[in-house]
């Protein structure tokens, strides 16, 4: 493991059994500002993490765009950075979330893939180098609650407003967004089953639902 | 004369009432009086009723009465809010917005609302944070770019981009660092 060749050799093995959680099971719903208590409670009593009450987090996510036009078609590889606001120390996170693919009506998620990292604050630095671009940036505020594999994020959307995070924000509806992930290895659609009987649990309170984005997109 | 067997002739005098002539059921069919237990509860109560008075007969049935008309209040009042709540649950309240979902996923998912919308004179837009990769550096930029409205944009971000694929190629021809 200590040259790198072995560790390359590793991960090709890692990604040969199919060990590595690199899909993301999505459903996304929203609830109105007022409701988001009744929400909240229902979670608490939901959820495994009941003593301690939930998690709450304060993050700024950049989305950056990587194009790449010279080739034929433009292809754009979307990278986000996620960092804590209200934890100094915590390393900053390098995601890349692929195309969704929404499947039919029997597969009751959207899946798509992602990859996570963790990695240090010059990683705004290296993607500009990179020449990636700076596409949007916003602020989430909310909670987070874990049931097994599942992770549900209520979060506040916020625009930017100011120059710096935190100043002049902006939020972008009357609702909390209200997110239900799992990140599992390729394969695993199971998870999907049990994700839609916990969604079926929060209605009519939120409606979770596979969300096109390409609909969404014509809808603009 | 017991027997455990279906018996068709009896099941046919008692209209189908009683199948089987068995060992089990046989003592309930063929007894005529009530129960020993149960026959001096009665004859206790009897006994009582005949020695009550009838003036304190007629009051304990008032407060019985008033009892039973009390619970009976209580029981078809909550039924009631009960009824209602569940009416209200149904077809009124509104817990969630499906406008508002969508408006939140497409920012999160692409930036719809947030973008650093790039305005056409080539001044960084004000209000847009450019906290840390402000376009600053692009400022003076090809103008071709700042006339692609953000809605365009923000579709060629997460779709094939297929009638709009001109736009960004010249945008992007003309950009200072060729990329």
């Amino acid at each position: 493991m200590s040259t790198p060749g072995t560790a390359m050799d590793s991960l090709s093995a890692a990604l040969k059994c199919n060990i590595i959680p690199n899909q993301e099971y999505l459903l996304q719903g929203s609830v109105l500002d007022q409701y988001v208590e009744v929400l909240l409670h229902r979670l608490r009593g939901l959820c495994d993490n009941v003593d301690s009450g939930p998690e709450s987090f304060h993050d700024h996510e950049l989305c950056f765009t990587l194009r790449a036009a010279n080739t034929g078609a433009p292809m754009v590889l979307p990278l986000r950075v996620r960092r804590a606001l209200d934890v100094n120390d915590a390393p900053f996170q390098l995601r890349y979330v692929g195309q969704q693919e929404l499947g039919d009506k029997n597969r009751p998620t959207v899946v798509r893939s992602s990859i996570d990292m963790a990695c240090s604050s010059t990683i705004v630095e290296f993607l500009t180098e990179l020449g990636c671009r700076l596409d949007f940036e916003y602020i989430a505020r909310g909670y987070m609650f874990r049931k097994g594999r599942m992770k549900i994020t209520v979060s506040k959307i916020f625009k930017m407003g100011g120059n710096k995070p935190g100043e002049g924000v902006e939020p972008i509806s009357q609702s909390y967004l209200v997110e239900l992930s799992v990140l599992a290895p390729s394969g695993q659609d199971a998870i999907g089953e049990d994700m839609r009987v916990f969604a079926e649990q929060l209605r009519p309170l939120v409606q979770l639902e596979k969300i096109d984005y390409k609909r969404l997109g014509n809808m603009m | 004369m017991l027997s455990p067997e279906r018996d068709e002739q009896l099941a046919q005098m008692t209209e189908h009432r009683v199948t089987t002539f068995a060992h089990d059921l046989v003592p309930d069919y063929l007894r005529t009086k009530l129960e020993p237990l149960a026959e001096n509860k009665m004859l206790q109560l009897e006994h009582k009723a005949q020695n009550l008075q009838c003036d304190n007969a007629q009051k304990q049935i008032a407060a019985y009465q008033k009892v039973v008309s009390h619970v009976w209040d209580i029981v078809s009042k909550a039924r009631e809010e009960w009824e209602v709540e569940s009416s209200s649950r149904g077809n009124t309240q509104q817990n969630s917005s499906v406008a508002d979902t969508h408006s939140l996923v497409a920012a999160v998912g692409m930036g719809k609302g947030l973008k650093l919308g790039p305005n056409p004179n080539g001044q960084p837009n004000p209000t847009s944070g450019g906290m840390m990769v402000a376009p600053q550096g692009r400022t003076g930029g090809p103008p071709g770019q700042g006339q692609i409205p953000p809605s365009t944009q923000a579709m060629t971000m997460n779709k094939a981009p297929s009638a709009i694929k001109t736009n960004i190629k010249s945008a992007a021809q003309m950009h200072p660092y060729g990329r």
